[in-house]
């Protein structure tokens, strides 16, 4: 386990990637209550001294929004990235590892949801729940809209892990199911199941900026999110008018959050995958 | 690797929206084989927004493309229009002689024909205005309620109508002389002969789309549509050039209506020239000043005050069924927030109750009484304390935030939600400043934004708390009557609940079977119409203006103009503007704005 962490930090992609993304969580875990927001201004005023990145159409002071909508974005990622893996890494070992019929029908289940395009599920379901669409209720939208890959990855390695020895040194000594599932092959797995579930926390961020995008994000006090932001930008007519400040800052947070996400998945992927490994 | 691709996948989806939200439309106008110069063309817009359907005048306004519908002039015309900056009923195929409690007389311009060279009679007039009693769906249909009967005699040549107001059914003669300009006369020889080859059969007529060299009265025609676009061309023959505008042609050749999908084309091809002027709201107008877009103001509030948009309360539901807290609603509004914030500065500072204190309106405007009578807009202590003293408690958490509000019984309230339409971003934002202002003094409200599909509804059902509305108030001779109206009357009143629609009054104000019931408010509403000596007027409308006061039953959250009025003097200049107001402050399509046509000079 050391050893793994002494590799990865000699990965410059590792290294810059988790800096990046500690940075962000910690913005958006502390921001908000550090930072105290500023009074109200007016309308789409420019960045000045007293309004960092400027105001927002309502005259909020964007620092503060974007603060608030990065600990809203984080905390929707999350509880996205946690759903979609666990429900993905549960059916995935158990159709993996079961095989034959149960792999068959689990398999069903998770290409029919493969089939389904997810985002329109997404929109249909926000769409329908036009009163008062929580942070929560988005993230787990997205949670259960997502798992169907991390569903079929895991299955293909699982499958590979069945054959193994150890496995069948297991069954003999009268382990059950469950027990081989989580002793004997979910430990192996657990590198992969982590760069999943960082993969998913990106897709969950911009699953949500998506959604919030087309107007059907979170609504409610405090519920604003960096896709939130984005939406009211173009509502608004930012990039008409040329307020570039309503809209960069909350596109770049959003950049640099899922490229942390996708450094960091890339360089533990050269380390834990011993076919990459330098 | 799956995932990547999914990521890739994800960010080039949250992309896509963000380009397809904010593409700029390529200027439909501007195509260099296009066969309308553009120095003949004016491109308007704001009023059509989807694939036009038909042009038949006869079917439901909401279904017929522009400028069939609605009140547009250009190619139907009513009898007379309304000039919302003086006041005056000004002729168009009908010049107003008198009017009174007992009828209102037209005379029909004796000059005027159709495009086939038909001349314009009472026939024509007395087709569309008693097509109720032939067919009941036909879309003039209230009229009969207004009009007992319509008498034609002949006086120096001319003929002379008299429309005898309906004394057993509405008696307001107000509203015939709204009916003047808003309905619009058509051919009764083209469409009596297209009832009479249908057997008479309405539905069938209205099946016909007019699309095809439509007979019309007016300066424009149809001459080409598709889903991107409306072209009108000018009839150098038009009967008004000479007895209305001193035998000048209207200056530009073509009128064209561009369809656009976005709010945002408007400021864009607005901004480029390639729109001469549009009805839409922009935001921010002032910003656009410097490419050339102007309003009729330079300054704010840049646009002339026409109509109300109000919080609708529903005055049957708990808490809003009680006076003090509709009343502390209203004082606890910051509308100089409101203003500035989510209106673009566009409404004058606001003035408590229905009579706005500026323009026609400023006579019937009493400020003494209104003082006596009103709440201070804007004192959240004022609002504090009439909560407190109403037994309204509020509980917030240690972050300040409200946490849920405690009626006079001690019971919880629940949260009252404001619905407004999705993406109305001017509605949103008022919303927003609303939700805020309130729930720092201990009310319970949230927004509810929904699709427009759950917003209409809900109007003529009741079926919302709290919902931001427009009433369908023109400006014209009846305001400020028209404007109580709609938000005081319970002529209508029906309970809240599936197929009861009332479309005044959506708030069910004034219950008429309760015991509370304030039988004068009615009976004002009826008799303003009736009143000619302005006294007498004056006193009513302070009388139904103080009742409005005391009750609260709706909360006036800012003046708009009717229609929003800007234009581009890039390409066409001689707009009328407060400088220059030869014509009232409208788009060159409706009312007396249609002058500015012949008014307005291509640039060199």
């Amino acid at each position: 386990m050391l050893k793994l962490l002494k590799n990865l930090i000699k990965e410059p992609m590792f290294v810059i990637g988790s800096f990046l993304f500690l940075t962000t969580i910690l913005l958006g875990l502390l921001g908000p209550s550090l930072y105290t927001a500023v009074p109200e201004g007016g309308p789409y005023e420019a960045p000045s001294a007293a309004y960092w990145l400027g105001t927002d159409n309502l005259g909020e002071d964007y620092v503060a929004l974007l603060l608030r909508g990065l600990q809203n974005s984080l905390y929707v990622g999350f509880m996205a990235g946690i759903i979609a893996t666990t429900i993905g890494t549960l059916v995935g070992l158990f159709a993996g590892f079961k095989g034959g019929i149960v792999d068959d029908i689990l398999n069903m289940f998770t290409n029919l949801f493969i089939v389904i395009p997810s985002f329109v599920v997404l929109v249909l379901v926000s769409a329908s729940w036009p009163e008062g669409r929580s942070l929560t209720l988005i993230a787990v939208l997205i949670g259960f809209t997502t798992w169907p890959w991390t569903a079929r990855s895991v299955r293909a390695q699982a499958t590979s892990l069945r054959g193994r020895d150890h496995i069948s040194l297991a069954r003999i000594n009268g382990a059950s199911n469950l027990q081989i599932i989580f002793k004997h092959i979910l430990p192996y797995l657990a590198s992969y199941v982590f760069m999943v579930f960082i993969m998913q926390v990106a897709s969950g961020i911009l699953s949500e900026s998506a959604i919030s995008m087309i107007g059907l994000g979170p609504i409610g006090e405090g519920s604003t999110s960096l896709g939130v932001i984005l939406n009211t930008a173009k509502n608004q007519s930012a990039i008409t008018y040329g307020y570039w400040w309503g809209i960069f800052p909350a596109a770049i947070v959003i950049t640099v959050i899922v490229f942390a996400l996708y450094l960091l998945n890339n360089s533990m992927e050269g380390v834990f995958n011993p076919r990459l490994r330098k | 690797m799956n995932f990547s691709k999914r990521i890739a996948c994800g960010a080039l989806a949250l992309s896509l929206v963000f380009l397809a939200s904010c593409k700029e439309e390529k200027a439909s106008g501007e195509s260099k084989t296009s066969s309308y110069p553009r120095s003949e063309t004016l491109y308007l817009s704001g009023s059509q927004w989807g694939e036009p359907n038909t042009f038949n005048p006869l079917v439901e306004p909401w279904l017929v493309a522009w400028p069939a519908n609605d009140r547009f002039n250009l190619m139907y015309e009513p009898l007379t229009a309304y000039n919302s900056l003086t006041g005056a009923t000004e002729p168009i195929l009908g010049i107003l002689i008198s009017y009174d409690t007992e009828k209102v007389v037209v005379d029909i311009q004796p000059e005027a024909k159709w495009s086939d060279g038909v001349s314009v009679t009472s026939t024509d007039v007395k087709f569309i205005y008693e097509l109720g009693k032939r067919f009941p769906q036909a879309p003039t249909n209230y009229v009969g309620e207004f009009v007992s009967e319509i008498k034609v005699d002949t006086v120096d040549g001319k003929e002379r109508m008299s429309f005898i107001v309906n004394k057993a059914a509405r008696n307001n003669p107000l509203a015939i002389l709204d009916q003047l300009q808003a309905i619009r006369i058509v051919p009764a020889h083209v469409f009596e002969k297209y009832l009479s080859d249908s057997n008479n059969d309405f539905d069938a007529v209205k099946k016909i789309k007019c699309d095809k060299d439509p007979v019309v009265s007016g300066p424009y025609i149809l001459t080409q549509y598709n889903n991107e676009r409306i072209v009108l061309v000018r009839r150098d023959n038009y009967w008004g050039n000479k007895v209305l505008h001193d035998g000048a042609l209207p200056n530009p050749k073509f009128i064209i209506h561009p369809i656009y999908k976005n709010n945002d084309h408007f400021a864009i091809n607005l901004q480029k020239g390639a729109l001469d002027a549009s009805m839409n709201y922009i935001p921010r107008i002032n910003e656009k000043k410097k490419d050339g877009v102007s309003t009729w103001y330079d300054a704010p509030p840049y646009f002339v005050p026409g109509s109300m948009h109000f919080l609708y309360l529903n005055n049957t539901k708990a808490p809003l069924n009680d006076r003090n807290f509709r009343r502390a609603m209203a004082a606890a509004l910051d509308y100089a927030a409101i203003s500035r914030l989510a209106v673009s500065s566009y409404t004058p500072e606001m003035k408590p109750g229905l009579i706005m204190s500026e323009g026609l309106e400023k006579k019937y405007y009493n400020a003494e009484e209104v003082d006596k009578h009103s709440v201070p807009l804007g004192d959240k202590e004022f609002a504090k304390k009439l909560l407190e003293k109403s037994g309204y408690k509020a509980v917030f958490d240690d972050k300040g935030n409200l946490k849920h509000s405690i009626g006079p019984k001690g019971d919880t309230l629940p949260t009252l939600l404001i619905k407004a339409p999705a993406g109305w971003s001017d509605w949103e934002a008022i919303v927003n400043l609303a939700v805020k202002q309130l729930r720092s003094i201990g009310i319970d409200v949230r927004e509810g934004f929904v699709d427009g599909s759950q917003y209409w509804p809900a109007l003529p059902t009741g079926e919302f708390d709290i919902i931001m509305r427009k009433p369908p108030v023109a400006v014209t001779a009846s305001l400020p009557w028209n404007r109580f109206n709609a938000v005081m009357s319970s002529r209508n009143w029906r309970p809240v609940g599936d197929g009861n629609f009332m479309n005044e009054n959506e708030g069910r104000y004034n219950n008429p079977n309760a015991a509370g019931y304030n039988k004068r408010v009615d009976d004002l509403l009826d008799a303003i119409p009736l009143l000619t000596d302005e006294d007498a007027l004056k006193a009513a409308y302070a009388e139904l203006n103080n009742i409005f006061l005391n009750d609260q039953p709706v909360i006036p959250v800012c003046h708009l103009p009717e229609e929003y009025y800007q234009f581009s003097t890039k390409v066409w200049t001689g707009w009328p503007t407060e400088k220059n107001p030869f014509a009232p402050p409208q788009l060159p399509w409706v009312g007396s704005g249609i002058n500015t046509l012949w008014r307005l000079a291509p640039v060199k």
